[in-house]
């Protein structure tokens, strides 16, 4: 009786030692987990909504390697990405080094208990100031994160993960950011008026900055396959 | 017979001036009407009514007695014209210029029929030339043989010596003449100069100011009574007036002029016996009543 | 058909009918040129206030882009090109003496317009197919397909590589269309002149008026602004819109045609009453 009692603590005791990982040592498990990826390609299908910006679904493949190049590549068309890529790869969440984790206790995402940590960077001149993110303990993944920066508004990442859940690949994000409004004097762009434009709607109540949501579905990754840095070289336009 | 064309009570009033004032005529087929009157008479404003160019204020105009426009603007296919100058496109060569108006007219004309037709006017040789490298005779004739191609009932030529050599005019004539006489086309001319038009003319109309002044056959208007004699002479010499002449004579615009009044046959008898009273003549000219008439209506 | 036939050929056998053509061709490919010595400049500074924001890889100076360009700049200009033709119609036969004649023959006055007309559209929509040689197929020819972006002063509009020939073909139609009004404008006016630099001038001139007119945004200038005519020869430009503004480059092509067919019977009513005194 008394060995059980020994045992169901003890087991009671690890479980609760698993709750009661330190932030730190719970953010050093994400990082290690998240860089484990050392690069991947896959199929995407993206999605961006901004108010200025008329853009139909995009396909084509998605090209990552850590901690923060990021290439689309779409046969023989444009490609667009935002141009603060950093935010879009947890990689580039994680900064390695100074940064103080602090807890954030814990909260419900989408009906399931989440941990949330804030993550401050220690070396002040980095665009982000704070990172919040929502973790899946369990699971050791991260269901959202949010990163707020000196210049650049919030960015808010839900991700959604399934079949590449053990490589700690989504298989969908969805990115919010603000983004600032785009004009060009009517001069040089000669429009046609006829046209009734509706008029953009501002998602967030400030002027200036509107949001825009981008959503990325990924397919068929391959990863670690070692793609070179060049490869992210932009080529002449 | 009826007649080609036949203008009634034709007015054509400009804000500053009236142009055409009551102009009554008809023209018989067969005839070579002549329309005389000096510049700014009234004779283009009137042809440009007949072709429709220009919109009467009043009148009526009956092509082959049915009115026009009215009737149609079909009924300029029984007219060809060559209104002032013969301007044509000149990009283009006098073949295809005439092929151009004529299928305007006609698309069924052939080939044959614009050769014939060249030939006719003399310009065969020159067909293939642009018309930017032809003499004012050249267009006149390109402009004659457009007017013709399409065997219209009446022919126009507004002025069509104007502006040319004497060969050019020369060739005009002649031309007027073999369509008239062998081929026997009603044709009007128009023309501000008597002598251009009266050995082709065979009936005349004289315009002054918009209004008909005469207007008659050729052989009743140049009746051979009515010629007058200008004798100039030497120095003067009263006496000749009474010295027992067969014919009166009137003082003329000098005092060394003598004008008598008498048919023109008798013109030879007249100098005689001028002669033989020891008149020094230095020059005879003799007129006819028309051209006095023109003359004096042109003058004032 | 055989006035027409016969227009047609007083078109095409003059010299200056081809004036336009190699106005057209000449601009064409100084903007080409331009573009393939120094696009990426060019596209840098229009590209700037994006690429604060936006990272954009692939060729954005694609043929497409470089058409939308040479549209743009081109378009406006074309009306000059028109009335040197469409002007000419009737002023130029006044001042060459054929008019007379012309109208001695047996053919209405307003047959005559009207194919005149006929005439001029076809030598428009010639002009037009030109550029979309030129224009289109060089360009496509010397910078490749690709997406286009479309720069609009408030927006951005992102369009595919297949998804674009039809907007071309619909957006020449539309010039076609607008030419048409700016065609039948100078056939109005050449009817009152007995030489064709009247009219041409004049065509160019109200063109330039009100263009300027509707350039300046004045309250009051904004209120006639949609019924101006040079408000909506632009309107090829909604065929780049997503989604594409069907209501209003309907209502565009309507005013456009409303104008076309007042300035017509205009026309024909003018001429119809004018004494031919050239």
């Amino acid at each position: 009786m008394k060995q059980i009692l020994v045992v169901l603590l003890l087991f009671c005791s690890g479980i609760g030692r698993a709750q009661t990982t330190s932030p730190e040592q719970l953010y050093q498990n994400l990082r290690n987990r998240v860089f484990a990826v050392k690069d991947y390609r896959a199929d995407v299908i993206m999605n961006i909504q901004v108010s200025f910006m008329k853009i139909p679904q995009l396909r084509g493949k998605l090209y990552f390697k850590s901690p923060d190049k990021l290439k689309l590549v779409r046969e023989g068309g444009l490609s667009i990405l935002p141009q603060r890529t950093v935010n879009m790869s947890l990689a580039g969440l994680l900064p390695e080094g100074a940064v103080t984790v602090i807890d954030g206790g814990m909260e419900t995402l989408n009906e399931k208990p989440v941990r949330v940590l804030k993550v401050v960077p220690e070396q002040d001149g980095g665009d982000i100031v704070l990172t919040k993110l929502w973790v899946d303990e369990g699971q050791l993944l991260i269901n959202r994160s949010e990163a707020t920066t000196r210049d650049n508004g919030t960015f808010l990442m839900d991700l959604k993960f399934g079949k590449y859940t053990a490589y700690a690949l989504p298989d969908e994000i969805q990115l919010r950011m603000d983004v600032k409004d785009y004009k060009m004097p009517k001069g040089v762009t000669m429009d046609y008026e006829g046209e009734a434009v509706p008029k953009p709607v501002a998602v967030a109540g400030k002027s200036k900055r509107k949001k825009g949501i981008i959503r990325i579905r990924y397919d068929q990754y391959q990863i670690n396959t070692g793609i070179e840095d060049a490869f992210f070289q932009d080529k002449k336009k | 017979m009826n007649p080609v064309l036949e203008v009634r009570h034709l007015t054509k009033k400009y804000p500053t001036h009236l142009a055409v004032d009551d102009l009554s005529f008809r023209v018989m087929p067969g005839e070579v009407y002549g329309f005389l009157g000096e510049n700014g008479a009234g004779k283009s404003t009137t042809l440009r009514c007949i072709l429709g160019l220009i919109r009467p204020t009043t009148g009526e105009i009956l092509i082959a007695g049915q009115p026009f426009p009215k009737s149609g603007i079909s009924l300029l296919r029984r007219i060809g014209a060559v209104v002032e100058r013969p301007d044509m496109y000149s990009y283009f060569t006098g073949l295809e210029n005439l092929r151009l108006f004529a299928r305007l007219c006609d698309a069924t004309i052939p080939e044959s029929r614009l050769d014939e037709v060249l030939t006719l006017v003399g310009l065969k040789d020159r067909m293939h030339d642009r018309v930017k490298a032809y003499s004012l005779g050249m267009k006149q004739r390109l402009g004659i043989a457009i007017a013709l191609v399409h065997e219209p009932d009446l022919l126009i030529l507004d002025e069509p010596t104007n502006g040319l050599d004497p060969q050019g005019i020369a060739d005009i004539r002649n031309l007027i003449l073999h369509l008239s006489r062998d081929l026997g086309k009603t044709v009007i001319i128009s023309s501000h100069l008597l002598a251009e038009i009266e050995n082709v003319a065979t009936r005349l109309l004289i315009l002054h100011k918009g209004k008909k002044m005469l207007e008659g056959a050729y052989e009743e208007l140049v009746r051979p009574s009515e010629t007058r004699v200008l004798i100039q002479l030497a120095t003067p010499f009263p006496e000749l007036r009474q010295a027992g002449l067969s014919w009166n004579a009137e003082q003329g615009s000098n005092p060394q002029q003598l004008v008598f009044r008498t048919e023109a046959t008798a013109v030879p008898e007249l100098i005689r016996q001028l002669a033989q009273q020891g008149a020094a003549i230095q020059s005879v000219q003799t007129r006819h009543s028309l051209e006095d008439l023109f003359l004096s209506l042109t003058a004032s | 058909m055989i006035l027409l036939r016969t227009e047609l050929l007083k078109i095409y056998r003059r010299p200056r009918t081809y004036i336009a053509f190699a106005i057209v061709a000449g601009l064409t490919g100084i903007i080409q040129l331009a573009l393939l010595v120094d696009g990426q400049s060019f596209v840098d500074f229009v590209m700037q206030g994006l690429e604060e924001q936006f990272s954009f890889s692939g060729k954005i100076l694609n043929g497409y882009l470089v058409t939308y360009i040479i549209l743009q700049t081109l378009l406006v200009n074309v009306p000059q090109l028109v009335s040197i033709i469409a002007a000419d119609q009737i002023s130029g036969e006044a001042a060459g003496g054929t008019l007379r004649l012309l109208l001695t023959k047996p053919i209405s006055r307003t047959r005559l317009l009207l194919t005149k007309y006929v005439a001029s559209i076809i030598y428009t929509t010639s002009l037009l197919i030109w550029l979309a040689i030129v224009g289109l197929g060089v360009s496509v020819l010397l910078f490749g397909t690709g997406d286009m972006i479309n720069l609009r002063s408030e927006e951005v509009v992102f369009l595919l590589e297949d998804d674009l020939l039809w907007r071309y073909g619909a957006a020449f139609v539309f010039a076609a269309l607008a030419m048409a009004c700016i065609a039948s404008l100078s056939i109005l006016l050449s009817v009152f002149a007995e030489n064709s630099i009247g009219p041409i001038i004049a065509t160019m001139g109200i063109v330039l008026f009100f263009t300027v007119i509707s350039t300046l945004g004045l309250p009051f200038f904004e209120q006639i602004k949609p019924w101006l005519f040079t408000t909506h020869i632009i309107g090829w430009k909604g065929f780049f819109s997503d989604p594409v503004p069907y209501g209003a480059i309907l209502r565009s092509g309507g005013i456009l045609l409303g104008y076309t067919v007042l300035f017509l019977l205009s026309a024909i009513y003018f001429f119809r009453k004018k004494d031919i005194q050239s």
